[in-house]
C-alpha cells in the first residue's frame, strides 16, 4: 500500500465540467425553494454558469494538452472547441426557450438543470480520453435528454417521443457499453489512445468497434440508427428539439472524431462501412425531408443530412490525416449549430393556443407580421443550403475540399447533389414564410420575445460573421500542434488582403 | 483607384438602398437609372487602372464585359420603368436588377485575375444563380414562373457545384481530365448548352426587362466569359478544342431548328439565344487570334441586337396583350419608333452588309474556314451549322421586323396601346450602336475587341476588325448562303403548322420526371424507414447489428488461427445440457406466449438457468446476485404491466417471420461474437493480480469480500445507491397502482 500515488490533479482542466454541474444544482436549488412565478431567476443564473465555464474554456485555449485525474480527464484543443461549443449551443437555446415554454404552459423550471446536466455530460464525453468517462457523460446527457423530450407532459406526442428515445437510446447505450466491456476484455486497458496502440486481439477489439459504433451512431443520428430523430424531434418541445440538434450532436460526432483517430489499426474495417453509411446517411435525411409537411420534422430530417457531411470532413481527415485537418468538421459542427438553433427558435412562433403545430402553414404569412423573425429565418435557411456570404457555405466548401484532397471523390459528388436536394425543401421553408398568404389558412403566429430577437442576432452574426471572419476563424479551431498541415484555402485571403 | 474593385458593391448597396427606400420615389422611375449610368461611365473611363486588392490592370474581356454590363444594366432600368408602370411594387424589381448586376460585375471583375480569383468568381457566380431565381420568380404568385424559376435554379445550381469541384481541382491538380469535365459542366449549364439548354427557354415567364438583361446579355455569357478566361489555361488539354466544338456546333444549329416552329416572341428569341451561345462556344474552340477577334465581335454585335429584339418584344407584348407572331402584324403604324428600332436591330441580326451582325458572321465564317487545315471535319461541320443558324437567324430578323411591324394586323380589333417613350428608346439606342460599332470604330470598337483577344492570351492585333464590308470571298458565300436561306424559309414559314412536337421540351420533361422520382423515391424511403413503429425501429436496429456483427464475425472465422468449436457432450455435462434445454424452452415460450405473466415469468426462467450455470461452474454468490437481481427484475416487470394495455394479438405473419429471422440472426451472430470472446486469451489477469494481493495488502482471507469491500469498495456503494434508487421506483409504481386503483382493462379499451 506504501507504493500508492495520489494523483496530481489540474483542477484547471476539470473546473469548466464542475461549473456546469454546479450552475445546474443552483439552478434546482432555486426551482426548489423559490415559490413559482417565473424562471427568470433560474435563466440568468443558468446564463451566468455557462458563461463562466465558457471564459473558463476559452481561457484555457492554447495552454498544452494534459492528462489528469489520474487519465479521467483530457484537455486538449479539439476538446476545449467541442466544450466551448457546446456550452455556447446550451446557452442559445436558453435565450428564446423560457418564453416559448411559457406560451406552452409548462415553464417548469426543471428544465434548466436538465438541460445545463446534459451539456456536462456532452462535455465529459469530449473530454476524456477513457472509455468508462466516456459512457458516463454519454448517459449523462441522455437520461437528461429523455426527461426534456417529454417535457409536455400532458401531450401524447410528446410522451411518445420521450419513449421512443428512451428505448432506442438505452439499446444504444447498451451496445456502447458492450463494445467498452469488449475492448477491455482485449486489450486490458480503458485508455482510447492505450487500446489503439494496443495490437492485441485485434479480431475482439474489430467487434467491439462495431459496437461502440452502433451506440454512437444512434446518437449522431447515421443511417440506419436515424429513425428516432424526426419523431422525437416532432415530438419534443421545440426548444429541446433545438438542443438536440446541437448539442448532443457535437457530442456524439465530437467523440468520434476523438475515437477513430485513435483505432487506426483497425482502420480497414470500419471505414468502408462509415464511408457507405455516411452517404447513406446524407441522402437519406435529404430525400426523406423534401416529402415532409411538419417544419420540425424537416428539421430533424435535415439535421440528419447535415451529420452525413460531418461525417465526411471527419472521414477524409481519417483518410489523409496528414493533408486534411480536423477543423472543417469543427468549423462546419458550428456554423450548422447556429443557424439549426436559429432556425428552431424561428420555429417556436408556431405556437399557438399553448399547442404545438409546426406544420408548414403555421408559418404562412409570417413575412407580412413579423419581418424581423422572417427575415431571420432566411438567413438560417440560406447558410443550411450553403449559400455564399455565410458560414455555411464555407463549411461545405471546407468539406468538400477536404474530400477532394483525400481522393474521396464519391463522397465529394454525394456532398454536393445532396446540397442540391436540400435546396428543394430548404425553399418549401422559406416559400411558406415569405409566399404562402396567410388568409388561406388564417394562421397566427405568436408574439417575438425579446429574447427570441436576440437568439435570432446572435445566430445571424455568427452566420454571418463565421464568413467573414473565416480564415480567423478557422485557425483558431485549428489546433496548433495537431492540424499537421492546414487546409488550403483559396478563400477570403485574396478579397480580405 | 480602390474605389474601382467596389463595383459590385456599389450595386449591392444601391439594391439595398431602393429595397428600403424605393417606394418613396416609385414615382421616378428614371431616376432609378441613374446610378447605373454613373457606374457604365466610370467603368468605361477606367480603363488600365489598377484594381488594389488584386492588384491587376482593368483590362482585357472582364473589362469589356463589366462595361457592357453596366451599360445594358443602365438601358434595361429606363425600359423597366415604363415596363412596370403599374406594378406598384416595382422599386422591388429594380432592387433585385441592381442586385444581379453586382453580382455580374462581380463575375467580371474576378475574372480579371484567372489564377487567384477563381474563387471569388465562384461566388458571384452563385450569387448570379440566385438573383436570377429571384428575379425569374418575380410574379410570386404565378406558378408556372416559380416553376421556371426553380428548374432555372436547379441547372444553373447544380452547375455551380460542378464548377466549385471543378475549380478545387484546378486549384490542387492544375489541368486534368477531372478539373475541365467539371468546370466544362459548370460553363454549359449556365450558358444553357445542349442538353441543359432547356432552362433558358422556360426562364421567359421572368418580366421581360429581366430576359432582356439576364437572358441575353449578360447572365447566359457567364458561362463563355468563364471559358474565355480560362482558355489560355486549358486550351492545352486535348479534349478543349474537340468538346467546345462540338457540344458549340450541336447547340448552334439544334437551337437554330428548334426556334423556326415557335409563335411566342420570346421563345423565338430565347431559342435564337441559346443558339448564339452555342456559336459563341463553338468559336471558343478555336485557338488562333482571328477567332478571338470573331468571339469579340459576335459577343458585343449579339448583345446589341438581341438586347434590342427582346426589349421590342416586351414592348409589343406590353401593348398588343399578345406574343403570339400568328396574331401580330401591322404594327409599324401606330409604334413608329419602335420599328425603327426593330429594323435596325433586325438588320443587324440578319447580317446585311454595314451592320455589328454581318461582322461577326463574316468573321465567323472566315475563322472556322482558317481552322479547317488543322482541325478538318469537326471545322466543316461547325461551319455548317454556322451557315444554318445564319438563315434562321436571317428568318427570325424578317418576322420580327416585315412581319411584325410591316402589312397589315391580322386582327383588327386589338387596338394597342400607345408605348411610353422609356421602353422604345432604349431598344432605339441598342440599335443605332450597332451601326455606330462600324462607323466609329476606331474610336473605341476596335479596341475592344483587341481587348478580348489580349485576355484569350493573343497579341493585340485585328486582322480586320468591325468594317463594313469584307471583300467578296469564301465567308461572303457563306453569308449569301444564308440570306438565300432566310429568304426562302420567310416564305415557306406561313404554311408552317406551330411547333407541336414534343422534342423540344423533352429536357424539360426528363428534368421534371427526375425531380418527381426524387420525390417518390423520398416518400417511398421514409415510408420504409420512418412508419412512426418502435417496433421497426427496434427490428431495423436488430437487423442491422445482426448484419455488421455476422460479415466481421465471418471475415474473422475465415482467418487460419481460429479456435473451432469443441462440442463434446459427456456424462459430466449431462446437467448443462439440462438446464440448457429448460432456457432454450423459457426463451421461445417468452416469444410465442399471448400473455405478459407467462413472457414475464419465462424470462425469469432464462435468469434462474443462467443462475444455475454460475452454480455448477462454482460461483455461489454469483449465482445468488443472479437469482436476486432477475427477481428483482421480473417483479418490477410484472407491476408495470400492470398499468400496460392488453397484448394486441398479432395475425401478420410476415411480421412474426421476419422477427423470427432477425432473432435468429441476432442470436447467431450474439453466438460468434461470444465464442470469438472465449477463444481469446486475457491480456491481464486479474484473478492471479486480486488473489495475490488479498492477503498481503487488504488483510482479507476471502477474496469475494475483499474485492467488493475494498478493491472494488467504490463500486460497491454505487451498486448500493442503485439499487436503492430502484427501490424508490417500486414503490413509486406500487403507490401509483394503489392510489389510482385502475383495472389494466379499462386502459386496453
Amino acid at each position: 500500500m506504501n507504493n500508492y500515488v495520489i494523483p496530481t490533479i489540474d483542477w484547471t482542466a476539470a473546473m469548466p465540467v464542475i461549473v456546469v454541474f454546479l450552475t445546474g444544482i443552483a439552478a434546482l436549488l432555486v426551482e426548489m425553494f423559490r415559490p413559482r412565478q417565473n424562471n427568470n431567476v433560474i435563466v440568468g443564473i443558468s446564463l451566468t454558469g455557462l458563461a463562466v465555464a465558457a471564459y473558463l474554456l476559452a481561457s484555457q485555449v492554447g495552454m498544452p494538452a494534459i492528462d489528469t485525474f489520474a487519465g479521467m480527464i483530457r484537455r486538449d484543443h479539439l476538446g476545449l472547441m467541442l466544450q466551448l461549443l457546446m456550452v455556447v449551443a446550451c446557452g442559445l437555446t436558453f435565450l428564446f426557450g423560457e418564453n416559448y415554454l411559457r406560451e406552452r404552459r409548462m415553464a417548469y423550471g426543471e428544465f434548466y438543470p436538465l438541460a445545463i446536466w446534459s451539456t456536462a455530460g456532452g462535455m465529459i464525453m469530449v473530454g476524456t480520453d477513457h472509455l468508462l468517462m466516456i459512457f458516463i457523460g454519454l448517459e449523462v446527457l441522455s437520461i437528461s435528454l429523455y426527461c426534456m423530450a417529454g417535457l409536455a407532459r400532458e401531450e401524447q406526442r410528446s410522451a411518445e417521443s420521450a419513449l421512443k428515445y428512451f428505448l432506442l437510446g438505452s439499446l444504444a447505450s447498451a451496445f456502447l457499453l458492450y463494445g467498452i466491456a469488449f475492448f477491455y476484455g482485449a486489450t486490458g486497458t480503458l485508455s482510447l489512445t492505450q487500446i489503439g496502440m494496443n495490437g492485441a486481439q485485434m479480431n475482439m477489439q474489430i467487434l467491439a468497434t462495431a459496437f461502440v459504433l452502433i451506440g454512437l451512431g444512434f446518437k449522431a443520428s447515421l443511417f440506419p440508427f436515424h429513425m428516432w430523430t424526426p419523431d422525437v424531434y416532432q415530438g419534443a418541445p421545440t426548444n429541446v428539439s433545438a438542443f438536440l440538434a446541437t448539442v448532443s450532436k457535437i457530442a456524439a460526432l465530437g467523440l468520434m472524431a476523438r475515437m477513430l483517430p485513435v483505432l487506426g489499426q483497425t482502420q480497414d474495417f470500419w471505414f468502408p462501412v462509415l464511408f457507405w453509411l455516411s452517404m447513406l446517411t446524407m441522402t437519406v435525411g435529404n430525400v426523406s425531408a423534401i416529402g415532409q409537411t411538419d417544419l420540425k420534422r424537416m428539421l430533424g430530417f435535415s439535421s440528419i443530412a447535415h451529420a452525413g457531411y460531418v461525417m465526411v470532413a471527419l472521414l477524409a481527415h481519417l483518410k489523409n490525416p496528414k493533408v486534411v485537418s480536423l477543423d472543417a468538421m469543427v468549423f462546419y459542427l458550428a456554423v450548422y449549430s447556429v443557424a439549426t438553433i436559429g432556425a428552431f427558435a424561428v420555429l417556436t412562433l408556431a405556437v399557438r393556443n399553448a399547442q404545438e403545430d409546426a406544420r408548414a402553414s403555421a408559418l404562412h404569412g409570417l413575412w407580412k407580421r413579423n419581418r424581423f423573425a422572417a427575415g431571420a429565418f432566411i438567413v438560417f435557411l440560406i447558410s443550411l443550403i450553403g449559400i455564399p456570404f455565410t458560414g455555411g457555405f464555407l463549411g461545405k466548401l471546407l468539406i468538400f475540399q477536404g474530400a477532394l484532397q483525400a481522393d474521396l471523390l464519391p463522397l465529394a459528388i454525394v456532398l454536393g447533389v445532396n446540397s442540391a436536394i436540400s435546396v428543394a425543401y430548404y425553399l418549401f421553408m422559406a416559400k411558406a414564410v415569405f409566399v404562402d398568404d396567410e388568409e388561406l389558412t388564417g394562421a397566427r403566429v405568436g408574439q417575438t420575445s425579446g429574447g427570441l430577437k436576440l437568439t435570432c442576432v446572435v445566430c445571424a452574426a455568427a452566420v454571418f460573421g463565421s464568413w467573414f471572419f473565416g480564415s480567423t476563424l478557422q485557425s483558431l479551431l485549428g489546433a496548433p500542434n495537431e492540424a499537421a498541415v492546414k487546409v488550403e484555402r483559396p478563400v477570403v485571403a485574396q478579397t480580405q488582403r | 483607384m480602390g474605389l474601382l474593385s467596389f463595383a459590385p458593391h456599389f450595386c449591392f448597396l444601391v439594391a439595398a438602398l431602393i429595397s428600403l427606400g424605393g417606394r418613396y420615389l416609385a414615382r421616378l422611375p428614371l431616376l432609378f437609372a441613374v446610378p447605373a449610368a454613373g457606374l457604365a461611365t466610370f467603368l468605361a473611363t477606367s480603363q488600365g487602372q489598377v484594381i488594389e486588392p488584386q492588384g491587376v490592370p482593368l483590362a482585357g474581356l472582364p473589362w469589356v464585359f463589366m462595361v457592357l454590363i453596366a451599360a445594358m444594366g443602365t438601358l434595361v432600368l429606363v425600359y423597366a420603368g415604363g415596363y412596370s408602370a403599374e406594378d406598384p411594387k416595382r422599386f422591388r424589381l429594380f432592387s433585385l436588377l441592381y442586385a444581379f448586376m453586382g453580382a455580374m460585375l462581380g463575375v467580371a471583375q474576378a475574372g480579371l485575375d484567372p489564377i487567384n480569383g477563381l474563387f471569388e468568381l465562384f461566388v458571384f457566380w452563385e450569387l448570379t444563380s440566385l438573383t436570377s431565381f429571384l428575379l425569374i420568380g418575380y410574379k410570386q404568385g404565378d406558378e408556372a414562373a416559380r416553376r421556371s424559376a426553380r428548374q432555372a435554379l436547379l441547372v444553373t445550381a447544380l452547375g455551380g457545384l460542378c464548377l466549385l469541384g471543378g475549380l478545387i481541382t484546378y486549384q490542387n491538380e492544375g489541368v486534368t481530365d477531372l478539373s475541365l469535365a467539371l468546370i466544362l459542366l459548370g460553363a454549359f449549364t449556365k450558358s444553357a448548352q445542349v442538353p441543359f439548354h432547356f432552362w433558358l427557354p422556360g426562364a421567359m415567364k421572368a418580366p421581360t426587362p429581366v430576359s432582356a438583361y439576364l437572358h441575353s446579355a449578360t447572365m447566359v455569357k457567364a458561362g463563355v466569359f468563364l471559358l474565355a478566361v480560362l482558355q489560355p489555361q486549358f486550351a492545352v488539354h486535348p479534349a478543349w478544342t474537340p468538346t467546345l466544338l462540338v457540344v458549340g456546333g450541336v447547340t448552334l444549329a439544334l437551337g437554330a431548328v428548334a426556334l423556326c416552329r415557335k409563335t411566342d416572341l420570346k421563345q423565338l428569341l430565347a431559342y435564337s439565344t441559346v443558339a448564339s451561345l452555342g456559336g459563341m462556344v463553338m468559336l471558343l474552340a478555336i485557338p488562333s487570334p482571328l477567332a478571338a477577334e470573331a468571339v469579340g465581335i459576335f459577343l458585343l454585335a449579339h448583345a446589341l441586337y438581341k438586347g434590342a429584339l427582346f426589349m421590342v418584344a416586351g414592348a409589343v407584348d406590353h401593348a398588343c396583350g399578345t406574343r403570339d407572331i400568328h396574331r401580330l402584324g401591322g404594327l409599324g403604324r401606330t409604334m413608329p419608333v419602335l420599328a425603327v428600332a426593330s429594323a435596325l436591330a433586325g438588320l443587324s441580326m440578319f447580317g446585311l452588309p454595314g451592320t455589328a451582325g454581318f461582322a461577326a458572321k463574316e468573321l465567323g465564317s472566315k475563322a472556322l474556314l482558317k481552322s479547317q487545315e488543322s482541325l478538318g471535319a469537326l471545322a466543316t461541320g461547325g461551319l455548317g451549322a454556322w451557315a444554318l443558324a445564319g438563315g434562321i437567324f436571317g428568318l427570325l430578323a424578317l418576322m420580327l421586323t416585315v412581319r411584325l411591324f410591316a402589312g397589315r394586323a391580322p386582327d383588327p380589333d386589338n387596338h394597342p396601346h400607345p408605348v411610353p417613350l422609356s421602353m422604345s428608346l432604349p431598344p432605339l439606342i441598342l440599335g443605332v450602336a450597332g451601326f455606330l460599332m462600324i462607323f466609329l470604330a476606331s474610336a473605341g470598337p476596335q479596341q475592344w475587341v483587341q481587348e478580348v483577344q489580349a485576355s484569350l492570351g493573343h497579341r493585340r492585333e485585328l486582322k480586320y476588325g468591325w468594317q463594313a464590308w469584307y471583300g467578296v470571298d469564301a465567308a461572303l458565300g457563306v453569308s449569301v448562303g444564308a440570306w438565300a436561306l432566310a429568304l426562302a424559309l420567310f416564305a415557306l414559314w406561313p404554311r408552317w403548322k406551330p411547333d407541336t412536337s414534343r422534342w423540344t421540351t423533352a429536357a424539360t420533361d426528363t428534368a421534371h420526371k427526375l425531380g418527381r422520382a426524387v420525390l417518390s423515391v423520398g416518400e417511398r424511403v421514409t415510408r420504409v424507414t420512418q412508419s412512426g413503429s418502435l417496433t421497426n425501429y427496434v427490428a431495423l436496429t436488430w437487423a442491422t447489428v445482426a448484419g455488421v456483427i455476422g460479415v466481421v464475425a465471418w471475415r474473422l472465422f475465415a482467418q487460419p488461427q481460429n479456435p473451432g468449436l469443441n462440442l463434446t457432450i459427456t456424462a459430466k455435462s449431462a446437467p448443462e445440457v439440462l438446464v440448457l434445454i429448460v432456457m432454450v424452452v423459457g426463451a421461445g415460450v417468452a416469444a410465442i406466449t399471448q400473455r405478459r405473466l407467462f413472457a414475464a415469468l419465462s424470462i425469469g426462467a432464462l435468469g434462474l438457468g443462467v443462475a444455475v450455470f454460475f452454480l455448477l461452474h462454482g460461483a455461489p454468490d454469483l449465482a445468488m446476485t443472479q437469482i436476486v437481481v432477475d427477481t428483482l427484475t421480473v417483479l418490477l416487470i410484472v407491476l408495470v404491466f400492470f398499468r400496460l394495455p392488453r397484448l394486441v394479438r398479432q395475425t401478420q405473419v410476415w411480421r412474426k417471420t421476419r422477427d423470427v429471422i432477425i432473432s435468429l440472426g441476432v442470436g447467431a451472430s450474439m453466438t460468434v461474437f461470444t465464442l470469438a470472446a472465449m477463444g481469446s486469451d486475457r491480456p491481464v489477469d486479474t484473478a492471479q493480480w486480486v488473489a495475490e494481493r488479498t492477503y498481503t495488502e487488504a488483510y482479507g482471507r476471502n477474496i469475494v469480500n475483499v474485492i467488493l469491500v475494498d478493491f472494488r469498495g467504490i463500486d460497491t456503494m454505487g451498486e448500493i445507491a442503485v439499487l436503492g434508487i430502484a427501490a424508490f421506483g417500486v414503490t413509486a409504481l406500487l403507490r401509483l397502482r394503489n392510489r389510482e386503483n385502475l383495472p389494466t382493462t379499462e386502459v386496453a379499451e
